[in-house]
């Protein structure tokens, strides 16, 4: 008993964590279902989420990436790789022995308790002293700002604050890594706003190496240090959220992030030309092989000029304040395009206007994978 | 909203049947009884009437007042039905919530065979009682009983002629808790399945032991059904005559030789009720006190889960 709250009570007061690095590595996760159908949700999983940093784990429903997280926890146990915690293998550690937190999408707080109780219950389990608990749970609650709910039950408190809550307990008993599935998935839009810049200040706050996993693709571009995009169980990237915006590595990448979404013209590549499905030839100079591929073309990427090769006629005309948002058609074909440009009044629906662009991405039509 | 107010007609016609047969045979049977309770040496039927008794539907007394419950009070019948009720109640109810609840987390904590236990252990509830009181009474038989044989105590009486109060009551006891075991198991199972597991994740996250997870999570997410289990449970307990009459099997309370041993309150109510020299008024009285006993054992039950029980 005396051990334990030594330990805490030898380093009072600091919020900082000892961070640690979290290296997957090749890991896979098999699901067999009592049919006899197998379905892999994680497949060759490798990635390495440096050490005091926020990582958004993203991708769409059912890309593994909850399962991932819940590999990480100990809740899952791998079909096969590991996972290692600093020079720690925890592949096959239970959670309880792993040194996690983990914040679930539903908070999961117990509902018979008041804050301070759930706060307290991690540290009840580590024995630490009543009254040493009673000062760390009042700590983690002021770090979350909610140091004056603490007699309150979970049902007398807005999502927002319930979600800090559950940070608080994840974090009171201060592990080495915070985990948190969906942390935003269930507060409305300006709650939404508001709890990630939390999220992001706490952990810059505590320097813990906390992974979160989103559907959200702002939510994760907005807060992360680095994302991991994750598609059908296999890793598609990892970097900087802009990093990855600017030059994703693949069509789905592409198409995933960006809001508006990205423009895809189909288009082939014939004796080193991209030629569009108008037979108006957009680059020349390429270097491989005839084939279809998919022109990417971001709507910022746009710009309206007389001697543009992509010629358009005008659908539709929003106007969002700064900005205006053309969707129109390239002329001679049914490829409709989105373009953001500078808010412009002289323009007409069924006008035709051309377009250059600044950055333009080429993919192979079968697998996705970029060219340029 | 308005418009399903004015359907309030049809709210009644629908509860119409349900409430008339209430009306018959609960509500004024009820009514019957509290005033027979203080109606003394009343007696059905006759010539003439008194007053009060013509909303029973006629009949003579000599006054009104406490005579029923003073002989209520005075009959060592009445001190034994209470004192076995009593004993039954105060163990048989704990024995049984708590060994419920006990079988209900080992089956939910185990995955496989887990429809095969759930089915073994509802048996006992779609089991006639009486069937069941028989079998209890050949397994603790004393010459053939399968206990005696077992233990190699041949002539032991449990519930034959010669039984001993403590050993008839050990058989009631077992019965009851057997009888009352299956209902309590499925309720429980139930409610333990709606927990929502992530509490569970997040206690084993926090390394929560076993015993702790049960104290401060199962227990009081399960409250209310504990509640209504115990409350339900005391009242039925103090209800109790058809485990009596199917343990010993005499047609009586007892064993052979002493066929009051074992009597409980329902069954000193039962007994005074059709008792040929007995006034209606007793039984009636013997049922009053019954309800006030039950109604503070419910009323100090509520008051003390107020603390203890999460909805």
């Amino acid at each position: 008993m005396e051990k334990a709250s030594n330990v805490i009570s030898n380093n009072p007061v600091k919020t900082v964590h000892q961070s640690v690095d979290v290296r997957l590595q090749n890991l896979t996760k098999e699901f067999t279902e009592k049919s006899g159908k197998r379905t892999i949700a994680v497949n060759d999983f490798s990635v390495v989420i440096p050490a005091g940093k926020l990582i958004g784990l993203l991708g769409p429903s059912g890309c593994g990436k909850s399962t991932t997280l819940y590999m990480i926890a100990g809740l899952h146990k791998p079909t096969a790789g590991s996972i290692f915690f600093g020079d720690d293998d925890v592949t096959n550690m239970p959670p309880e022995k792993r040194g996690i937190g983990l914040v679930f999408q539903n908070y999961a707080l117990y509902p018979h308790m008041t804050v301070r109780q759930n706060i307290m219950f991690p540290l009840e389990n580590l024995r630490v002293e009543k009254n040493e608990a009673a000062k760390l749970a009042q700590e983690m609650a002021e770090l979350v700002h909610i140091g004056d709910l603490m007699d309150r039950k979970p049902n007398q408190l807005s999502g927002g604050q319930q979600q800090r809550v559950a940070i608080a307990r994840a974090l009171v008993k201060k592990p080495r890594v915070l985990l948190l599935d969906e942390p935003l998935s269930n507060l409305d839009a300006r709650l939404r706003l508001q709890t990630r810049e939390e999220i992001k200040r706490i952990q810059r706050e505590t320097k813990i190496t906390t992974i979160f996993v989103t559907h959200d693709q702002e939510e994760a571009m907005s807060i992360s240090d680095e994302i991991v995009v994750m598609n059908e169980g296999i890793r598609q990237q990892m970097s900087h959220p802009q990093a990855v915006y600017d030059e994703p590595v693949n069509m789905f990448v592409a198409k995933f992030l960006g809001n508006p979404p990205i423009n895809i013209i189909p288009a082939k590549i014939s004796a080193g030309q991209l030629i569009l499905e108008d037979g108006i030839v957009l680059e020349k100079g390429y270097e491989v092989d005839d084939k279809d591929v998919f022109i990417g073309l971001r709507p910022e990427y746009l710009k309206i000029s007389l001697n543009g090769k992509l010629k358009t006629q005008i659908d539709l005309i929003e106007h969002i304040g700064r900005d205006t948002m053309i969707i129109c058609k390239i002329v001679g074909t049914d490829t409709s395009i989105r373009a953001i440009v500078p808010s412009i009044k002289d323009l007409a629906v069924d006008q035709q206007i051309s377009f250059t662009y600044t950055k333009i991405f080429v993919f192979d039509k079968l697998t996705g994978e970029r060219y340029k | 909203m308005l418009e399903y107010k004015r359907d309030g007609w049809k709210a009644a016609l629908c509860l119409a049947p349900m409430l008339l047969m209430m009306t018959v045979f609960t509500f004024w049977p009820i009514v019957n009884s509290l005033i027979m309770a203080f109606l003394e040496d009343y007696s059905f039927g006759g010539m003439q009437s008194h007053l009060y008794a013509r909303v029973l539907g006629g009949g003579t007394y000599n006054g009104i007042g406490f005579k029923n419950f003073i002989q209520v009070f005075n009959e060592a019948d009445f001190w034994t039905a209470l004192k076995n009720t009593s004993v039954m109640v105060f163990i048989s109810v704990p024995v049984t919530v708590i060994l419920a609840l006990a079988i209900a987390v080992g089956l939910n904590s185990t995955k496989k065979m887990q429809g095969f236990f759930q089915t073994v252990f509802f048996l006992p509830y779609v089991t006639n009682t009486i069937a069941l009181g028989l079998v209890f009474g050949s397994v603790f038989h004393i010459e053939y009983g399968l206990i005696n044989k077992l233990f190699g105590t041949q002539g032991l009486s449990w519930i034959n002629q010669g039984a001993t109060w403590w050993r008839a009551m050990f058989v009631l006891m077992v019965y009851t808790v057997w009888n009352g075991l299956a209902f309590k198991i499925i309720v429980f199972l139930s409610g333990m399945q709606s927990i929502d597991k992530q509490y569970y994740q997040a206690a084993q996250v926090d390394a929560t032991p076993r015993w702790r997870v049960f104290k401060r999570i199962t227990v009081p997410l399960l409250s209310p059904m504990i509640l209504y289990i115990t409350i339900t449970s005391f009242i039925g307990a103090f209800k109790a005559y058809s485990s009596v009459i199917a343990v010993f099997g005499t047609g009586a309370y007892g064993p052979a030789g002493n066929e009051k041993m074992m009597i409980t309150i329902v069954g000193y109510i039962y007994d005074k009720m059709w008792q040929s020299g007995t006034p209606y008024g007793v039984g009636a009285a013997g049922s009053l006190i019954l309800f006030i006993i039950i109604l503070i054992i419910t009323i100090a039950q509520l008051q003390v889960s107020k603390k203890r029980v999460h909805y």
